[in-house]
């Protein structure tokens, strides 16, 4: 020990009741309390979810009729490139990681807080900086160059704010990279004593993984972006093939980040539910090693496979059959982990309640979004389904249905913990069905356009597409009631809902076991891990008579 | 010597304190490494399709400046090295001194480094506008160029941070804030300075003598 | 290994560092064709990693920073190995 050890309250230790006890705007612009940040975020990503979902609506609206009568192709093409780079950068990617990993991590880890947590407060004023330039980006007029940015027509041709969009994605991307960093070493360093690796919750194991994507393929996004908007303004080649470049190289660097991305939007939802199955089956997850280890697996998978991306691109054939097989590999840890899910299940005490619902929406959507990739991964099936309305179908599968059913599961779940309050369980349930059915019904009728030819990307179809673009955009007007129910019924629950108790659901875990909501300092007094995770009562074993 | 050591609330010991504050700055040069990585893979896959004009243009700059400069940096990680490590024992003044040096060394590569560039503006290979080449594939001649500045100008760019980082490292050594007891932060510091330079051990050879002809 | 021994061992890392300064130039005046650029990027290589080891400290480190400190470099070689194996079997034929 130090001769003089000073000790430095970063918050304020007069709050003692609860984290949200002091209720000033500048203990909350100001506060380092990894739970406060994490509902910063919720809100902010609350915001652009809204402005990204509106964007979608139109677009769906358009759609309804084959001469999409209602926006023309510039402002088709802007609201899709609006709806693409929100939804990615400013709510999947930040989702669940910022909202639910700030809160939760250092509380399943026993810690008091993260191992950096100004460094947290900074991330959430970088992401805001960031989603403030792409706002404005929009407002002075918008992009039209899609989500992917694809040089050279990003670089050389759009008249329209490309570069500054660029910027914001770029300035958002430092806080993922910081945020990741925060994670990487709080979960290395801060863990309760008897905490150990393979006594971690999954949840942990998920966002861990998640972080190491955050660290090593954000920057790389960050000088792609850079390139594209240097070659933009100074007119220089870099990538454009008039001025000696590859405009190739744009794509391996930007789905170098863009497809681990795709994985930084699905594994920590492949945590929650992994959390969700656990508490509501009241069984510790089967094959929890296995689970554990294909987080790890998939992340550095996902580094392996972006060339999928670029089938029918002018890559190398060679370089196509690699990325192909290597694609196929990635189906084997996210099967195990859907098997282990489901054999949690079996012989579960299983209680039905939101979250839970949720969690088996996602279990069934995840799966389809999985094999339909399989689709995609294929060489000779990608030329055909490559740019349709397949895609886009595939990939809601897994980000819609996938992480946002894991994320609306996992605040359900938790939001007794983070409000101290109850939301109401029957509209809970109600939503939780109407989401699925609504999702379904958007994104289904798209598999059978895409197999049929639509292209994505175009503001107008021939007729014969039309049925199933009105099914699809009936379908999308029940999934935005499934979203704007939780938003009312969830206000409501904070000053309504009925109180939730420490344990409302009578979980395992560090989280359960302080009050709810949490105090400042997390705990009264610093948790001691005795056993290992999810260790429910093992039922009675007399065999169950037909 | 009363050296006072800051225990932040979030940890229990100041091992895992140091622990976790070393494994930051770890974290962040993987992704800082991932960073360059893009400009790196550029050059590359660039240079392998276009060899020839690449080397051509290679020749152009200024081998005698560039091989000084690394000796420069060379120097100054070492300055940096020591000054961490005089920390450690306590020696005050020495490590300012140190420190001091490490910023001043900085301060002449960069000096250097402008002169280049300046040099290289007046003969014309500053792509864009102002650029003047007049030997055989101009295109891909600029796109070593566009390289090149990009490449030298991000490690600049990180040099002045890694300077800017020093200069508050001086004064807090100054102030007794840092010391034998409480060395974090110039050590993260230090790692950070060493990482400025690793990218630049890889930016001479590739840039300057992968061309060079003698 | 305490501050004293830490700065012997600096200066002599150091003198190890502008010596293959030295060689990595002297070799230019060696001529050697197709090897100049392996043998500058060995060259390069070994200097990082002097650098790494003892003056970034890497080899008094725990197993973590290992761990942290290597991943950055596998990482660019995945980047790398993959978008080359593309650039290269771009001209192939079946």
């Amino acid at each position: 020990m130090p001769p003089v050890l000073q000790i430095i309250d970063l918050k304020d230790s007069q709050a003692t009741r609860s984290y949200l006890t002091k209720q000033t705007l500048r203990s909350w612009l100001l506060t380092t309390d990894h739970k406060r940040v994490g509902l910063l975020y919720l809100y902010t990503i609350i915001v652009f979810f809204a402005v990204a979902a509106s964007a979608a609506a139109v677009m769906r609206l358009n759609l309804l009729t084959p001469r999409g009568d209602l926006v023309q192709a510039e402002t088709y093409n802007k609201l899709f490139t609006m709806h693409g780079v929100l939804m990615v950068w400013f709510f999947l990617i930040p989702s669940i990681p910022s909202v639910l990993g700030n809160f939760l991590l250092p509380l399943m880890l026993g810690a008091r807080d993260l191992a950096f947590p100004k460094l947290n407060l900074l991330s959430w004023y970088i992401f805001v900086f960031g989603g403030g330039i792409a706002l404005y980006a929009l407002l002075i007029g918008g992009v039209d160059t899609g989500w992917t940015f694809y040089t050279p027509y990003s670089s050389t041709y759009s008249n329209s704010h490309v570069a500054l969009m660029a910027a914001g994605v770029f300035v958002a991307g430092f806080s993922s990279i910081l945020t990741g960093l925060n994670f990487i070493v709080t979960t290395h360093k801060l863990r309760a004593p008897g905490l150990t690796w393979f006594r971690l919750r999954l949840f942990v194991w998920s966002l861990y993984a998640t972080s190491v994507i955050l660290v090593l393929a954000t920057p790389v996004l960050a000088m792609t972006l850079t390139l594209m908007a240097l070659e933009r303004i100074w007119k220089v080649g870099v990538f454009d093939p008039a001025l000696g470049g590859d405009p190739l190289l744009f794509q391996h660097l930007f789905w170098f980040y863009s497809h681990p991305a795709v994985y930084i939007m699905i594994l920590p939802g492949m945590g929650v539910v992994s959390e969700l199955i656990a508490a509501f089956s009241r069984k510790r997850v089967f094959g929890y090693t296995f689970v554990a280890f294909s987080s790890l697996a998939i992340a550095l998978l996902g580094f392996l496979v972006w060339g999928h991306h670029m089938f029918v691109s002018s890559q190398s054939v060679f370089a196509g059959v690699i990325f192909s097989f290597l694609s196929f590999l990635v189906a084997i840890p996210s099967a195990i982990k859907v098997f282990n899910w489901t054999a949690t299940l079996y012989r579960g005490s299983i209680s039905l309640d939101t979250p839970m619902l949720y969690a088996i929406g996602f279990i069934g959507l995840f799966t389809i979004g999985g094999m339909t990739g399989l689709f995609l991964a294929t060489l000779a099936v990608d030329v055909h389904v490559h740019d349709t309305y397949f895609v886009i179908a595939h990939f809601h599968y897994i980000m819609v249905g996938g992480m946002v059913m894991a994320f609306m599961g996992g605040l359900h779940f938790w939001w007794p913990k983070i409000s101290g309050r109850m939301y109401p369980e029957l509209l809970g349930k109600m939503t939780a069905i109407v989401t699925f059915l609504g999702f379904n019904l958007t994104f289904f009728p798209q598999f059978i356009l895409g197999y049929l030819g639509m292209p994505r990307r175009y503001h107008a179809y021939p007729e014969q597409f039309q049925v199933y673009n009105v099914l699809s955009t009936a379908g999308a007007s029940i999934l935005g009631l499934g979203y704007v129910l939780p938003l009312c019924y969830l206000i409501w629950s904070c000053c309504y809902g009925k109180p939730a108790g420490n344990n409302p659901w009578g979980a395992k875990g560090f989280e359960w076991e302080t009050t709810s909501p949490p105090p400042s300092e997390n705990f009264e007094k610093p948790p001691v891990q005795t056993e290992e995770a999810y260790a429910y009562p093992v039922p009675s074993s007399e065999p169950i008579t037909e | 010597m009363n050296a006072r050591a800051i225990l932040y609330e979030q940890f229990s010991d100041l091992e895992q304190q140091r622990e976790s504050s070393l494994a930051g700055i770890w974290a962040f040069i993987a992704s800082e490494i991932m960073f360059f990585g893009g400009l790196f893979l550029a050059f590359t896959v660039y240079r392998l399709n276009y060899t020839q004009a690449f080397n051509e243009a290679s020749q152009h700059l200024n081998l005698v400046l560039a091989t000084l400069n690394t000796a420069v940096l060379l120097t100054s990680a070492l300055t940096m090295a020591l000054a961490a490590a005089s920390n450690k024992m306590g020696w005050k003044y020495s490590t300012l001194l140190l420190l001091m040096v490490t910023t001043l060394l900085g301060a002449l590569f960069l000096a250097i480094k402008g002169i280049e560039y300046i040099e290289d503006w007046h003969k014309g290979l500053f792509p864009g506008s102002a650029f003047a080449w007049t030997g055989s594939d101009p295109g891909h001649v600029q796109l070593f160029f566009v390289l090149y500045f990009l490449m030298t100008g991000f490690h600049a760019l990180h040099l002045m941070i890694g300077m800017g980082l020093i200069l508050v490292m001086l004064l807090l050594t100054w102030k007794g804030w840092i010391n034998s007891r409480h060395f974090m932060p110039l050590d993260v510091t230090s790692i950070y300075w060493h990482f400025v330079d690793l990218v630049w051990i890889f930016l001479f050879p590739l840039l300057y003598l992968l061309g060079a002809k003698i | 290994m305490n501050a004293r021994q830490e700065g012997t061992q600096a200066g002599m890392v150091y003198v190890l560092l502008i010596a293959l300064l030295a060689a990595s130039v002297g070799s230019l005046f060696l001529h050697l064709g197709p090897w100049q650029p392996v043998i500058l990027l060995v060259i390069a290589a070994v200097q990082a990693s002097l650098i790494v080891l003892y003056f970034m400290q890497v080899r008094s480190s725990t197993p973590l920073i290992w761990l942290l400190s290597a991943g950055g470099f596998l990482w660019l070689a995945i980047l790398l190995l993959l978008v080359l194996s593309d650039y290269v079997s771009r001209s192939w034929v079946w």
